[in-house]
Order: structure tokens, then sequence, then C-alpha cells
């Protein structure tokens, strides 16, 4: 199970840069010539075939310049840091119920800050909080995801690289 | 050493090949330099073309192994083209495989392995072949032909049974092949056994390269404490040999086998380290490194 995971994140790193080529509408002959690589060995790294050294894999990140948000679906704007991962990683040690709880807790400091009146919708911490005004469990849930179990990311749910 | 260079006779050369070869094989490479040196003073003032040529092959290996290949290069094309001596062409041809190696150019590196090889097999010489064949398969390797380049390797340590560095080293290049296609008990097997002769050798500069390799084996079984002890072990003695590349493998797998242990504070620390030393207009990386395991795009033989 982790071999595919493993296997499947690499064809996803490997996509992704064909995407993020593309998008920069660099044909794969000017971003091999770009990176100092051969055309046939950038092809076959688009399909996962292609194991580079650090220097290599680190060239081609900052051809494009990219945050991990940018490479992970773009959801994310700013790079993951320790602290990022860290919160992840606590959140994902909680029990169900007390993920649920943060989660409402989430939505309700987002209510807050857009300047709507929590007012009737303001959870307690560990209330039952099945109406947040708007942001729901779910669109919280989704910015998370992004690190939880996103495809790539690891230190995410429990399916993530272990 | 100074009583080598007496006398005029070929003996003296062979007492000088002796002697630079056994530096180099334990990785003794200043000090086979400074000798080879001295060969090629001799040479010059005794020797024919044959023997200038072998010393001038043996300098450039020198030169390619401490990184300073480039100016070798026209010298071991001459060599080649001149295609006098099938012992110096076959050398001449490595190092210059070798060098592309080196600079990460494996398609060149395949071409002139080849004909290393070809000229091995024509002198008939198993030591040669093994040594051509494990060339052949670091430049598959660095193409990331895996299953090929360990082929080449399998025959080359077929043909070297002696107990030795060279077996050493090929046993390491077959063990990380082994590691790549997650047939993980032979590829400790032939790890632990390079690194053992490697040590009984004191051919110490190239112990980093198993000890890397092993590092990573036990990060893909996830045995993470004997991960993080070959990976520190790998970067003091890369550290002490100056072998920055070496330093960078090890600086990533000591955060990856921290971040997959769930140490995320030293897996940062580490992959900061990484960042600030090695690739300081990269900002992101620990970040990056920390959130996507790379594990399967990196080749440590690259």
């Amino acid at each position: 199970m982790a071999t595919i995971e493993k296997i499947r994140q690499v064809q996803l790193v490997g996509r992704k840069i064909r995407q993020l080529r593309k998008e920069h509408k660099l044909t794969q002959v000017e971003l091999s010539a770009r990176l100092g690589i051969q055309q046939s060995d950038l092809s076959r790294m688009e399909q996962g075939e292609y194991r580079v050294s650090l220097d290599t894999l680190f060239r081609i990140l900052a051809e494009f310049k990219m945050s991990i948000g940018e490479f992970f679906e773009g959801v994310a704007q700013e790079s993951i840091t320790p602290r990022d991962v860290q919160l992840v990683q606590d959140f994902n040690a909680l029990p169900r119920d007390a993920q649920r709880e943060v989660e409402d807790f989430i939505a309700f400091k987002r209510v807050q800050i857009r300047g709507e009146s929590p007012g009737a919708h303001a959870p307690a911490a560990g209330a039952d909080t099945s109406g947040t005004g708007g942001a729901t469990a779910s669109d919280t849930a989704g910015s998370t995801a992004v690190l939880a179990n996103g495809p790539g990311p690891r230190h995410g749910g429990s399916s993530a690289n272990r | 050493m100074s009583e080598l260079s007496q006398g005029d006779s070929p003996e003296v050369f062979e007492k000088f090949r002796e002697v630079w070869q056994r530096s180099i094989e334990v990785g003794r490479l200043e000090e086979a330099g400074e000798i080879i040196q001295r060969a090629l003073a001799w040479t010059n003032e005794h020797g024919d073309q044959r023997l200038i040529d072998g010393a001038a092959c043996a300098m450039a290996a020198v030169a390619i192994q401490l990184g300073r290949g480039d100016a070798e290069l026209p010298r071991l094309r001459a060599i080649l083209l001149r295609n006098g001596d099938a012992v110096n062409c076959r050398l001449a041809a490595i190092n210059i495989s070798i060098h592309y190696q080196f600079v990460r150019n494996y398609k060149k590196s395949l071409f002139y392995a080849r004909i290393a090889f070809e000229r091995a097999v024509q002198l008939d010489r198993s030591d040669l072949i093994a040594f051509s064949r494990n060339q052949l398969g670091n430049a598959l390797l660095g193409e990331s032909f895996v299953d090929q380049a360990c082929h080449e390797y399998e025959e080359a340590v077929g043909l070297i049974s002696e107990p030795g560095v060279w077996r050493a080293r090929i046993l390491n290049n077959l063990g990380y092949c082994r590691v790549l296609q997650n047939r993980f008990a032979e590829g400790y097997s032939c790890l632990y056994e390079s690194l053992r002769l490697l040590r009984h050798f004191s051919a110490e500069r190239y112990q980093v390269l198993p000890l890397l390799d092993l590092c990573f084996a036990h990060l893909e079984t996830e045995r993470y404490a004997h991960a993080r002890r070959h990976g520190i072990a790998a970067f003091v003695l890369a550290e002490k040999m100056g072998d920055v590349e070496a330093m960078k493998n090890a600086l990533y797998l000591l955060g990856e086998t921290a971040n997959l242990s769930g140490d995320t504070e030293r897996a940062s620390g580490y992959f900061t380290r990484l960042q600030r030393d090695y690739f300081p207009d990269s900002p992101y990386l620990p970040g990056f490194l920390l959130a996507v395991d790379v594990r399967k795009l990196v080749n440590l033989h690259a």
C-alpha cells in the first residue's frame, strides 16, 4: 500500500512538472535546455521514471519559482512552514470528535474575521456546531486537506506516506 | 619513496605504477598525484610514448576524481585517437567516461564506457572487463536504467572474486540498485559487505557512498534509528573528505529520516541547513521537503 502511494506521488510530481511547464508555455526542449538535461530525460521525469540528483531536482523547482501551494493544486498561496506541518500533525493526532471541534472553531473564527456577527452561530469550543454562519466545517476542512490529504504532501491523514 | 625514481629501466616505471595504483585504490588521491608527477618526470626522461601516456592517464584519473577533470580531456582524447596501445586507450576512454559521469552527462559517459569495455574485451583481461562493466553500470544508473545497470554490476562483481576495494565498490553500486528495486535483503547484504571490505582495506574515501546508501535502505524499510546512524556517519566522513555532493545527500537523507519518524523540528533543521549551505537562492526548500516526499525522484548515485 505504502509503495503504491509513493509511486502515485512521484507520478503526481512528474505530472505537476509537466503541467507547470505547459502553463509557462515551455516545450520539453526549452525547459530541458534551461535545466541542462536532455529532453528525453525530462520526458521520463514527467512520467515518473527518472531519478535525478538533488541539484537537478532543485533546479527544476527553482525554474518555476513555485511555492508548495502552487505546486499542489494552487490552493495554498504561501509555502508550508514547519509550523504548518506541526499543526497538521497535532490536528491528526486528535480524536475525531476533537478534530470536529477544532474545525468548528476555525469556522467560527473565519466568520468573526469576515466581520459577520457570530451571534447565535458562535460555537463554544466543544459545543455542537452544526451551523456556522456560512463558513462550514467542510469549507475549512478544504484548506486543511491541502496539508492533510492532498495529493502529494505528507504528514497528512493517516493514509499519507506511511 | 625517493628510491622509486632511481635507474632508467622499465621496472622503475612499474614500481611507480604499483605505488600510485595502491594509493588510488584506497582513495589517497593527493598522495597518488604526487607519485604520478614524479613518474611523469621520469618517463619524460627515460620512457617511451606508451609509458608517458600511461602516466598521463593516471594523472587524469586523479584530477577527475578531485573534480579537476576539464583540463585533462584534450590529452585523454589525444591518447584515445592516437589508438596506439590498447591498455592506454581503455584507460583514456574510461577516464573520459568517469569525467562525464561526474558532470552528469550520462549519455557521453555511456558512449566512452562502451569504448572502454570493447578495449577491455580485446585485451581479454577479466579485471579490466569488470572495471569497464562497473563504469557502464554507473552511466546507466545515472540515466535511471536501474535494471540494466544492475546487470552490469552483477557481471562485474562476478569477475572480481578477490575481496578488495574494487569488489567493495562494485558491491556498493549493486547494493544501491537492489534497494531501488525493493530487493532489500540483497541490497543490505551487498552494502554491508561493501562497507566491511572498505573498512578492512582502510579505503576511507569510498566508505561515504555505502554509508549513504545504507541510510537510504534503512529509510526505505522504516528503520529510522539505523538510517539516522548511517546518515550521520556518512555526513561526518563526507565533511572530512570534502565531498560536497555527499554532504548534500546526507543532509537530505537525515532530514527525510527525521521527518518520516515524526521529528519535524529536527527535519526542519537538516533541510534548513541543506538550503542555507548549498541552495541559498531557494528559501522555499525546507518547507517543500517537509511537505513533499521526493525519495522516488532522487538518485543518490547521480
